[in-house]
């Protein structure tokens, strides 16, 4: 099952939700949420507002999370999203697409949520300090718990948050987080694009200069 | 005393004394007159100088410490005595470094210094290639400079030139100096800032790479601050100043 979204003016926005071939209840009000944040952002100018709060809006409904302890082998009790030891236990796996570049992908199961974001990455630069970036937060991955320390193939950075982190922490909070990060990087990235150029600007005029 | 210098770039100038086109041993000779040259075994050059005689000759002692600059601008320096005078040299080329080149192109009214420049690492080569840009942008608001053009492939000038082809380097830049460039007092001014242009650029590089790092490092730390926020705050008792217990009602 797909939901194309109709595009706003210039704006490239699109969702999918993938993968419907189980019907747990979750799903469907999963599903709901992302069809109703859509309908939202239909009418925002700003393409990463709408972006994000659909996001959030999918964390939101998503995080529901209990503890459940492994079918298979007694007293283990490991991320399902993670093991995907029984597909009872997992639900449908959410794309939320900005474009081609940015893209979000949500994949929930009965104890455990995992959130992989792929970041803009338009030339060289920004690649090379996107994944220079990233590699400096997996490194610190032990500090920040929900952290996963390699990123979901075709990604650049993944989350796994389990029932007991839900426990311990504030589920809005920890959304928050999610949303603010995804907020941050590609400003920090454009950020740091910026103060290489003008760096550059500054030694070139400077070495210039001396020649006058 | 004797200062010892090893430079990769001497193998090359060494050579083309011999064609004597080079004007690195004239500058030597010029600078250091009657002194000893002959190096160790491991070295390509060196100087050896009484330290008493010298002790207080500070102009003596600047062009020792340069002595870097003197050997690297040599073939510069005949270059743009050559263009002042009006006449102009063969094209020649230095490998100062294993993957760095210098060319030295003089033409009738100017003299065309390009700089082959590579870095190893893909986030050096990145910035690098930014910063290589920004000086042909900034010849734009720096009208009187030298023109600088910058270009992945090699520049029309080193057409007839063999040199290694490389592939996915950072790029070629070149210094087109005319004659203004070159007059009077300008020359070793321009002389100091091409043999010293190597040093500018990784040095800058290196110092916005710390720049990166250390903005990466505290957008970490707030990101950090904002996941703390998530974990609720577990009231502990709290005590006054005198020792009594403050209870909130």
């Amino acid at each position: 099952m797909e939901f194309w979204l109709p595009a706003n003016g210039a704006v490239d926005f699109q969702a999918q939700v993938l993968s419907c071939n189980s019907s747990s209840s979750s799903s469907i009000h999963l599903g709901f949420h992302v069809l109703h944040c859509l309908w939202h952002l239909s009418n925002m100018a700003n393409t990463l507002r709408p972006y994000l709060t659909c996001i959030r809006n999918t964390l939101t409904a998503a995080m529901c999370l209990q503890n459940f302890p492994c079918q298979e082998v007694e007293r283990h009790n490991k991320p399902e999203v993670e093991f995907k030891t029984s597909r009872e236990l997992l639900l449908n796996p959410i794309l939320i697409c900005r474009n081609e570049a940015e893209k979000c992908l949500i994949e929930a199961s009965i104890n455990s949520l995992r959130i992989s974001i792929k970041v803009k990455q338009a030339d060289e630069l920004e690649n090379i300090l996107a994944k220079k970036f990233l590699r400096f937060l997996s490194m610190r991955a032990e500090s920040f718990q929900v952290l996963r320390r390699k990123p979901v193939q075709g990604y650049d950075i993944s989350f796994l948050i389990t029932n007991y982190h839900c426990e311990e922490m504030s589920k809005h909070k920890l959304i928050d987080f999610v949303v603010t990060f995804m907020e941050d990087i590609d400003k920090e990235i454009s950020e740091l694009k910026l103060s290489v150029n003008t760096r550059g600007r500054l030694v070139a005029t400077e070495f210039l200069r001396q020649f006058t | 005393m004797s200062a010892s210098v090893t430079l990769m770039v001497w193998i090359d100038l060494s050579e083309q004394i011999l064609n004597l086109t080079n004007g690195s041993t004239e500058l030597l000779t010029k600078l250091f007159p009657g002194l000893d040259t002959t190096p160790d075994a491991t070295f390509d050059f060196a100087l050896k100088f009484d330290c008493d005689k010298y002790a207080n000759n500070t102009d003596f002692l600047n062009s020792i410490s340069q002595i870097k600059r003197h050997i690297l601008g040599g073939p510069m320096n005949a270059a743009f005595t050559a263009l002042a005078a009006g006449s102009s040299l063969p094209a020649s080329s230095y490998s100062y470094r294993k993957n760095e080149s210098m060319f030295i192109c003089p033409s009738k009214d100017k003299v065309v210094v390009i700089f082959l420049v590579d870095f190893q690492d893909t986030m050096d080569k990145a910035v690098s290639r930014i910063f290589l840009q920004e000086f042909v942008e900034g010849q734009r608001s720096v009208r009187t400079a030298p023109p600088v053009s910058y270009s992945k492939e090699p520049p029309q000038e080193l057409a007839g030139m063999k040199f290694p082809a490389r592939e996915n380097i950072s790029g070629y830049i070149s210094f087109s100096l005319e004659k203004r460039h070159v007059e009077g007092a300008k020359k070793d001014q321009a002389i100091t800032l091409l043999t010293g242009f190597r040093s500018y650029l990784h040095y800058h590089i290196k110092c916005s790479k710390t720049y990166l790092q250390m903005r990466m490092r505290k957008r970490v730390a707030g990101w950090l601050q904002v996941l703390n926020r998530a974990v609720p705050e577990i009231e502990t008792e709290k005590k006054t100043a005198a020792g009594k217990t403050f209870v909130r009602k």
